[in-house]
């Protein structure tokens, strides 16, 4: 007798802020067509499945949330420069968590913070999107992309798994992509506002599939 | 000082002051959309009206239902995490940052936002007497048994809203010292007095929390106590964050995924200090581990202690 397993995947909307140079930088991500890519495709320009294959390990997915910056001894290059992943963000406000922890944090926060280099500049570029996760690790499957949490036992709340952090893998397609947002601080309002919106006409909405997860 | 504090921990000034900037200007941003979202005053869903002595108008726990409530949430988190680096640079910036981060927690149904403002030393001038005592009798019905169908903060059904609860009443001068009161009964007979539920960042035992309320409730703390409960805290701090360093690039940019302004620690240093003074606070944590505690464990406790000195300077 033989039992068909099935896994249950869920969609996930998340945020990528990007510190990008100008609003020329952000609108060709959405206009090129060529999706979100991964540093290490940016790099080396020309990819091949088995290099994908070597390159989709749980070593370097430590390495990609652990050791960002640091020195890669494989390639003597920090490891962000190469890295086949692409952290994205997706939120966590969850009641009885919330209740538990008093800690909750939108995706577009996340997002925020990093594309505005850390708060060194006073604007960022927002891409929210869609990814296909699995509810079990799974980093040598290209198509699927990873949580991440369990990585870090030291984070806090640690019972309570509360980051939001997702991982995708080589590239975030185009047609995944729904928009790419500009937000601006602005001083005399005390906070962020949207300074305007690049739709992408080519966006595919993840309805067609089941399991949508919101973004928070 | 704090900001010393931050050359303990290998941070840079500035950079803390941008991640402080950042959060109090995203909290500006969610709370604005919060206040947009606000339902008309006649409005839809439930509401409770509540009155504060020290309050002109109703009190409503309006942002306890969705939209409402994720937006509050990430307003409330925002604005606390921002006080969470601001008491190593500017304590009077953090006090009225942790405030606004408490009356919003307050507003979402959290007994968290009462520990918040007692923290911030707000409870002398805006007790929220009736809220508060209304939260201490939920507290006695959960711990007798009674319908909890009806509470007026259904969150204190988490272990951990109790004992944020309990250390907000301990830190509190409007609430009488009454050894007879019932919600003091069911703290000594709760099981969470001997408990390990995890709370707060660094998954503190809930006993130890439940353990620092009941001495703050005396008025007159056994300090020692307390301040072996901080220096077990303190330490667990300081292996967290020695970990948190490990990731460099996230550490530097004051993104690493923990609470280096750990207001549990923090908040306890700041209502017993206010109690006992610093030195007397100081002496009981030194003197529970014979004066070793590394410099980035003390870093959370001085910050609390500097929430409670300078309002004292009028800073």
């Amino acid at each position: 007798m033989t039992y068909d397993t099935v896994v249950a995947v869920m969609i996930q909307w998340c945020i990528k802020g990007m510190a990008l140079t100008d609003d020329n930088a952000a609108r060709t991500i959405i206009d090129g067509q060529g999706g979100i890519v991964c540093n290490w495709w940016r790099q080396v320009h020309i990819i091949t499945p088995q290099a994908i294959r070597l390159k989709l390990t749980t070593p370097n997915l430590d390495r990609h949330v652990n050791h960002f910056q640091e020195i890669d001894s494989a390639t003597g290059r920090p490891f962000s420069e190469l890295t086949p992943f692409i952290s994205l963000s997706a939120g966590t406000i969850e009641r009885d968590a919330l209740a538990r922890t008093n800690f909750a944090r939108r995706a577009r926060r996340t997002a925020l913070w990093f594309s505005t280099d850390f708060g060194q500049r006073n604007y960022g570029y927002l891409f929210t999107c869609w990814v296909v996760v699995s509810p079990r690790p799974n980093v040598e499957i290209e198509g699927m992309a990873e949580e991440v949490r369990e990585l870090n036992v030291y984070r806090r709340y640690s019972a309570f798994q509360t980051e939001g952090e997702v991982v995708a893998k080589i590239i975030v397609p185009d047609n995944h992509i729904q928009s790419c947002e500009k937000w601006d601080l602005t001083p005399k309002r005390g906070g962020f506002t949207r300074a305007w919106i690049h739709d992408n006409p080519r966006f595919t909405p993840p309805e067609r599939l089941a399991n949508v997860r919101e973004l928070i | 000082m704090p900001e010393g504090s931050l050359r303990d921990l290998h941070l840079d000034q500035d950079q803390v002051a941008r991640a402080a900037s950042f959060l109090e200007a995203y909290a500006e941003t969610a709370n604005a959309e919060l206040v947009r979202g606000m339902p008309a005053p006649q409005g839809r869903g439930e509401t409770r009206a509540l009155k504060s002595k020290q309050h002109s108008g109703p009190v409503q726990f309006r942002y306890e239902h969705e939209p409402l409530f994720t937006l509050a949430a990430d307003t409330a988190s925002a604005f606390r995490d921002a006080a969470q680096w601001l008491i190593y640079l500017d304590v009077a910036r953090a006090r009225k940052t942790l405030a606004r981060a408490a009356r919003v927690f307050i507003s979402m149904g959290q007994p968290y936002g009462m520990y918040l403002l007692a923290v911030a030393g707000e409870w002398a001038t805006d007790p929220m007497y009736e809220i508060l005592g209304d939260a201490l009798a939920g507290l006695h019905l959960i711990s007798s048994g009674g319908d909890t169908r009806q509470m007026l903060m259904p969150a204190l059904l988490h272990p951990q809203q109790q004992a944020y609860l309990l250390l907000a009443a301990g830190g509190s001068q409007a609430i009488p010292r009454d050894s007879e009161a019932p919600w003091l009964l069911a703290m000594e007979e709760s099981p969470h007095a001997r408990g390990v539920v995890p709370v707060g960042s660094l998954g503190t035992p809930i006993r130890r929390l439940w353990d620092v309320a009941r001495q703050l409730f005396l008025g007159v703390p056994d300090v020692s106590v307390i301040g072996r409960h901080l220096a077990e805290m303190s330490r667990a701090y300081a292996e967290t964050i020695e970990l948190a360093q490990v990731n460099d690039h996230l550490w530097r940019h004051a993104a690493a995924p923990v609470d280096v302004g750990d207001l549990d620690i923090a908040g306890i240093a700041a209502l017993t200090a206010r109690l006992v003074g610093a030195d007397g606070l100081r002496d009981a944590v030194l003197g529970s581990v014979e004066g070793r505690l590394a410099a980035v464990a003390l870093a959370p406790i001085e910050a609390g202690i500097a929430l409670a000195s300078d309002e004292r300077r009028g800073q």
